[in-house]
């Protein structure tokens, strides 16, 4: 009939033949592919890590996935969730027994908590020959054993350091002062003519950082060997009265409903001539003219009396769970290692954990402020180093400091308060080491 | 037609059966019996999404208020504490200090909502002019989530850039610290809260008042009875069980808000706007004391549950 396929026994063969022909042309196409995936020794592996949303390294983050995809064939996916989200993220999965995460990036502080489920990486350091030096030496003091009794046990690599910073109007300021009765002389001086000495962020979860600077330059440890508060001292009295004082003398009014964004507003637009806070929230605006009043008439200082806000570290930890535990290392390796340092550092504006490459003679060029800054990471201290309940008793901290400040509670019984409820945290699971900073 | 006295069946709506003879009561009986498996398992899918999703965590939640669990602990499992997690609560400063901060939130926010509501109301339902407008604008707060209001919000009563305060300095009014103040921050939290549902009262209220029968009204025209007085004697009495509605679900929702909260204040100054919600996820999802929020959050339930039985108790009087 019209139409049909006249399938003839020529036909058949000549079917037969021409896909043999393509069979085996596809073997050989093959070969060049299996020669390439040698190359790319991760190859049909998918890597699922979980940060943190709207943080500042995640741009650097893609950025590194997609050059190790390219270079090892592993799959990178990532997960952003809000801070808040993220331990309930972690715990949920890991008390369903369900992990689906291969690696977590953010505080060291999770670490305390879930390194049971972590995988230990000191080994994997040794066999990939991985480059430890050059970090800030908090990196050191504080990124091992972070349980305590795990003694030089590593967990994570770190992507991120910080603390407050100070930055000060250059134009108004020559030389910043160095101890804290000239610090407060200053502010007076500025505080003038409807413009303020200080700004600062100052809802209850900004303000332990600037308690912790004017407490630590004293010299004095938040707590005993055996785990006793000391911030109800005399020394952490004068510490939150200085803090209230500055507040009250030198500060805008309603300062204490002001958030990171808001506090570094008022330095942008020269209405506080300094700012302590964090520097993700200013930095990339100073010398932008359509958002800044200051362009080049800031610069960076220190605490004074070597004071510091608390340190903090994002690291980058494996799940014991992941069944890709190599490639998972390898990939934190790569976004974590000294090749990487001064990228995050200059192209993504993220503060490098690697010292060495801050005061690189071509970094300093571009950012002349970080030497200054460098000093004061390499002595700053975490809060509460190595203690699971280490948030409970920060946000004590920080809402007694909130209930002072705005007058509702004494400084003292305040941190009686406060010391009281840090005790009955601390028995709650009695630390099996020593405290120390 | 019908086998037997009793109120037709759908068996016997059905008609005689094909051979004629009239169906035996047993028969019906079996034919009810399979009706009503028929009925459970069309049910059942539903019930089992509710069993899983409503009142397996809710039981669930009750057994960890009896138990200790503080999640941030390494290896941390759930440990029997009795009724201690409870009897905490009335010894807690912070949790007593939330219930007073609820309380005066909800009570004030109701009040003021519903009176400035019926207000509106009376006036969506007149002949004015421009009512279409007023309707429109009205509409605005509705349309917004709640995060976004508090996020508004917090920038129009910021201390030094808020728009709240210029318009204040325009009158000769020094700049508040509002959000930054204890005795300002929680009346800022009540207003924005005021502000996003007052459009709620006043639409379901006015609904209500054009539901009523014109009757009344003109004979008390006839009368010669003032508008105060058909306000009192004729539109309230009428209007009470819309009243008892709003104020149920105005009141279990104002127990409820967070995201306002959340977004202006986080619960400060100190812990000045912290509302037990607020405490419960703070408690419960920031430090993981699993065992005393769960606590929190069934004290909290029952509150609402007594409140919400005064209501509908009061509503079935007037039925």
């Amino acid at each position: 009939m019209a139409g049909n396929i006249d399938l003839t026994r020529r036909s058949l063969l000549k079917l037969a033949g021409a896909t043999a022909g393509l069979a085996a042309a596809g073997r050989a196409g093959l070969a060049p592919s299996r020669a390439r995936a040698q190359d790319k020794p991760y190859a049909g592996v998918t890597l699922r890590g979980l940060t943190q949303g709207g943080i500042a390294y995640n741009a650097a983050l893609h950025q590194f996935s997609a050059e190790f995809e390219e270079q090892t064939g592993a799959k990178i996916e990532w997960d952003e969730q809000p801070w808040e989200q993220l331990m309930p993220k972690i715990q949920g999965e890991l008390a369903a027994g369900t992990p689906s995460y291969d690696f977590f990036c953010n505080d060291i502080e999770f670490q305390y908590t879930i390194f049971p489920y972590l995988q230990p990486i000191n080994e994997l350091i040794e066999a990939r020959g991985y480059n430890m030096d050059g970090f800030f030496d908090p990196i050191y003091k504080y990124g091992e054993g972070v349980a305590g009794g795990q003694e030089g046990v590593r967990y994570g690599l770190p992507i991120q350091v910080g603390s407050s910073w100070v930055f000060y109007r250059k134009d108004l300021i020559d030389q910043f002062p160095t101890t804290w009765a000239e610090y407060e002389a200053l502010l007076e001086s500025l505080t003038t003519d409807g413009k303020y000495g200080l700004s600062f962020a100052g809802v209850p979860a900004q303000l332990p950082k600037l308690f912790l600077a004017r407490y630590w330059s004293q010299g004095d440890p938040l707590l005993t060997p055996d785990w006793k508060p000391l911030i109800n001292s005399e020394k952490g009295i004068k510490a939150a009265q200085m803090l209230y004082d500055h507040m009250k003398r030198f500060a805008p009014p309603g300062i204490l409903g002001w958030d990171n964004p808001d506090a570094s507003n008022a330095f942008l637009a020269g209405d506080a001539a300094v700012l302590e806070g964090w520097s993700a929230f200013i930095l990339p605006d100073l010398d932008n003219p359509e958002k800044s009043q200051v362009v080049g008439n800031w610069a960076v200082g220190r605490y004074p009396e070597n004071g510091s806000g608390n340190f903090v570290q994002h690291n980058m930890v494996i799940f014991n769970t992941s069944q890709n535990i190599e490639a998972a290392f390898d990939f934190i390796a790569y976004c974590t290692g000294l090749d990487n340092a001064k990228r995050l550092l200059l192209d993504y504006n993220v503060e490098s954990p690697r010292r060495a490459v801050w005061t690189e003679p071509d970094v300093l060029e571009q950012r002349p402020y970080l030497e200054s800054v460098a000093e004061a990471y390499n002595v700053a201290k975490p809060f509460a180093p190595g203690l699971p309940q280490w948030l409970e008793m920060f946000i004590t901290l920080a809402e007694g400091l909130s209930a002072a400040l705005s007058d509702q509670q004494e400084i003292p019984d305040m941190l009686n308060d406060v010391a009281s409820k840090w005790e009955e945290l601390i028995k709650q699971a009695p630390p099996s080491f020593e405290y120390k900073e | 037609m019908t086998a037997s006295t009793d109120a037709p069946r759908v068996a016997d709506r059905m008609g005689p059966p094909a051979w004629g003879a009239a169906t035996s009561e047993p028969v019906v009986r079996q034919r009810h019996t399979r009706e009503r498996w028929v009925s459970v398992l069309f049910l059942a899918p539903s019930i089992l999404f509710l069993l899983i999703t409503s009142v397996y965590p809710l039981l669930y939640s009750l057994w960890l208020s009896f138990h200790s669990w503080n999640m941030m602990l390494p290896n941390s499992r759930p440990i029997w504490y009795g009724l201690d997690n409870y009897r905490n609560l009335w010894e807690s400063e912070a949790f007593r200090n939330s219930i007073r901060v609820t309380l005066i939130f909800v009570v004030s926010a109701v009040t003021i909502e519903f009176v400035l509501g019926m207000g509106l109301a009376l006036l969506a339902t007149s002949r004015i002019r421009a009512i279409g407008l007023i309707r429109t604008v009205l509409l605005v707060p509705l349309m917004m989530a709640p995060v976004v209001a508090g996020v508004l919000w917090r920038t129009l009563f910021h201390s030094t850039y808020g728009v709240v305060n210029w318009l204040l300095d325009l009158v000769g009014i020094a700049p508040q610290p509002w959000l930054g103040s204890p005795s300002q921050a929680l009346p800022a939290v009540i207003t924005v809260e005021i502000w996003q549902n007052l459009p709620v009262v006043a639409f379901v209220l006015a609904a209500g008042i054009q539901s009523l029968p014109v009757d009344l009204y003109k004979a008390a025209a006839v009368d010669g009875a003032s508008s105060w007085q058909v306000f009192r004697r004729i539109t309230l009495p009428m209007l009470r069980p819309v009243i008892i509605v709003v104020l149920l679900l105005r009141i279990m929702d104002a127990f409820k808000v967070f995201d306002i909260v959340f977004t202006m204040t986080y619960g400060g100054p100190g812990q000045t706007t912290e509302l037990l919600s607020m405490l419960i996820y703070k408690t419960g999802l920031r430090f993981f004391q699993i065992g005393q929020a769960s606590a929190m959050s069934w004290v909290f339930l029952i509150v609402i549950f007594i409140i919400s039985l005064f209501f509908i108790r009061k509503l079935q009087q007037n039925e």
